[in-house]
């Protein structure tokens, strides 16, 4: 399915801004489910920009503007093309005692533990009990089991959440949105011994037309790693596993590895963030 | 960026620097040297102010509590500090003083405060300045904490207020053989001579406005042997003398404080070297000065190239001085804002964040 994609950031401050030091996670990435066709990034007020890859393989993007400004506009245009479903590889049924036999647990250590969005308070620990009774299967039915008892017993709820809202504080309230759910989904995971990380994209909603009047953004969803198999995705908002209306960018321990735009600046506060997203099918966009 | 051409208001210079990419200089650093020089002048200046004090009263002995009160209370009220003084000491004598000025970290403007602040402006440019004068303002920083007030009132407040002027002078000995004569050496001579003209023209004030002797004590031994400390706390006594071979006269000291243009610590020979360095910093070339900052130094150092002092006295030295004063402030205070400060709305903001849905 090939999938063409805007997501356009606009900074309005108050007074000047300067010395603005950014960094973006926008880019597609490549793998066996998806292939990222093109990419463009562009910014105004118009800098060179340049590119590394961070420690979990993320194509970052970055870029100064030293001179005084009251509006920054991010706007990265892609087109991906997935991999259709009836190819993707189904994820086997492995017992979690695979994992005694190699060495993916220490391999993935940083995704078994603690992050800053994923405390691994016992309250975690304990909802994953209650999502894992009454007994264990194999690993990827205990993802399924954990994603689905979060999608049956939280409401998902806009604006209920911030950007800056915990795993343990969205258990809390049992609601927010598609980042909060992931979060809670990676605690219990990782409280129950599975590596899990945290991943960030676009969903592409095919049913109905797209509704131009309702904001779109990112999505986020997990991965989990299944020994011999790999990281298989699951998205706890929807209770299924990701397929090709799912585009991947990022991923990291959670939403603090992945920010989509982050940085610096020196100058007023932010008077307004407006973001726009959209996701297409490329035949449509292109009609 | 360039120290130079920090500011945006308009009254500052516009443009790039004209000086070579090599010499371009950060603000910071600017700053760290400006203050690294003004504290250490300041630290001598306190040295000397309390030394000739003290020396003068040894001078009279017939001094009693109450004169004695009132002299260390006239000082500390010609500092601005008689109020934070008598919140943490019962009487102003000798001995509180000392300790206040010296060694009280309570104090902003103790000598020991003074070095402080010094030694951490050096410290955050030690890749700038020469080890050796890091060594000398450290040395002495190490050498007021192993003090307290009690040991140099044992041993003798002589000997301890020629140990501050001596690195001091080291220090600046120091300074003219090893730093680079760059834009950072005109911070470091700006900030010296508008500490040293302030504190010179601080010194007059006290001798004049607030140690003011009766009608019939002028001209008296008294007043001579105040004006000898005035002259001596400025190091000024034997280039007096030199000057005016005759006895000295209270007009006379003044004059050669304030109208002097060879001695190193007068007021004019101060304000020159301030225009000068004022002039390089902020590139004004022309005749006419484009800067506040460089037209108040242009004014003042006019006045002290052709006022008289009878002209002074006429319209009041006090007054006279405490304008000088005002000026020297507003000029270092413009100076800081244009080339070495960073506007206080420019603190860092964190890029908002999107929430994922």
């Amino acid at each position: 399915m090939l999938i063409s994609l805007l997501h356009k950031t606009t900074f309005t401050y108050a007074g000047k801004a300067q010395d603005s030091f950014n960094e973006v996670r926008l880019r597609p990435v490549d793998d066996v489910n998806q292939t990222c066709r093109s990419f463009e990034l562009k910014v105004d007020p118009a800098t060179p920009q340049r590119e590394y890859v961070d420690f979990y393989g993320n194509t970052v993007h970055y870029f100064d503007i030293a001179e005084g400004h009251t509006k920054l506009v991010i706007e990265a245009v892609s087109e991906v093309e997935t991999t259709p479903n009836k190819v993707r590889a189904a994820v086997p049924e492995v017992p979690y005692s695979a994992f005694n036999a190699g060495s993916d647990l220490e391999l993935h250590a940083e995704f078994l533990a603690d992050s800053h969005y994923v405390p691994l308070d016992v309250e975690l620990w304990r909802e994953a009990q209650d999502a894992l009774s009454p007994s264990r299967s194999d690993v990827w039915s205990d993802v399924r089991h954990i994603c689905g008892h979060i999608f049956r017993t939280f409401a998902y709820k806009p604006r209920s959440t911030g950007v800056g809202t915990l795993a343990t504080d969205a258990l809390k309230m049992r609601s927010g949105v598609c980042q909060d759910f992931a979060h809670v989904a990676l605690g219990m995971c990782r409280s129950s011994g599975l590596p899990a990380r945290y991943v960030s994209g676009y969903f592409m909603k095919t049913k109905g037309k797209p509704d131009e009047s309702e904001p779109e953004a990112s999505h986020a969803w997990i991965e989990a790693f299944v020994p011999g198999f790999g990281w298989a995705a699951y998205d706890p908002t929807h209770d299924r596993p990701a397929d090709e209306r799912y585009i991947k960018v990022a991923s990291g321990r959670d939403y603090g590895d992945i920010r989509p735009v982050s940085g610096t600046y020196r100058g007023g506060k932010t008077r307004s963030l407006a973001v726009d997203v959209r996701v297409r099918e490329a035949e449509a966009a292109r009609a | 960026m360039a120290a130079t051409n920090r500011k945006q208001a308009p009254a500052g210079p516009k443009g790039p620097s004209t000086r070579p990419q090599a010499n371009l200089m950060l603000s910071r650093v600017a700053h760290s040297l400006y203050w690294m020089s003004r504290y250490i002048e300041r630290a001598e200046n306190i040295a000397r102010l309390l030394e000739v004090n003290l020396q003068f009263i040894l001078d009279f002995q017939g001094y009693d509590d109450s004169h004695l009160k009132e002299h260390w209370s006239s000082i500390l009220a010609s500092s601005g500090d008689l109020e934070l003084f008598e919140k943490h000491y019962k009487t102003p004598d000798s001995r509180s003083v000392t300790e206040f000025f010296a060694f009280d970290l309570r104090n902003p403007n103790s000598i020991m405060a003074c070095v402080y602040t010094a030694r951490e402006n050096a410290r955050m440019i030690r890749d700038q300045i020469s080890i050796e004068m890091w060594e000398t303002i450290n040395e002495l920083y190490l050498f007021l904490k192993s003090r307290s007030a009690t040991d140099v009132w044992v041993a003798g407040p002589y000997e301890f207020f020629q140990d501050i002027k001596r690195n001091s002078h080291l220090y600046q000995g120091l300074t003219d053989s090893t730093y680079s004569r760059s834009e950072g050496w005109e911070f470091i001579q700006f900030g010296k001579f508008i500490e040293r003209a302030n504190k010179t023209a601080r010194i007059l004030d006290v001798k004049y406005h607030i140690l003011l002797p009766t009608a019939s004590d002028v001209g008296g031994a008294l007043d001579t042997a105040q004006w000898q400390a005035v002259l001596r706390s400025a190091s000024a006594l034997e280039a007096y003398r030199r000057f005016y071979v005759s006895e000295i006269l209270p007009w006379k000291a003044a004059e050669f404080l304030i109208f002097s243009d060879s001695f190193p610590r007068s007021i004019h020979f101060c304000v020159a070297q301030i225009d000068e360095f004022l002039r390089r910093i902020l590139g004004e070339s022309g005749a006419r000065p484009r800067t506040e900052a460089a037209r108040a130094s242009r004014r003042l150092l006019a006045n002290l190239q052709s006022l008289t002092i009878d002209e002074v006295v006429e319209e009041g030295l006090h007054e006279f001085l405490v304008e000088i004063g005002v000026t020297l402030d507003k000029i270092s205070e413009e100076l800081v804002q244009t080339t070495m400060f960073y506007p206080a709305e420019s603190t860092q903001e964190e890029q908002q964040l999107q929430q994922q849905q």
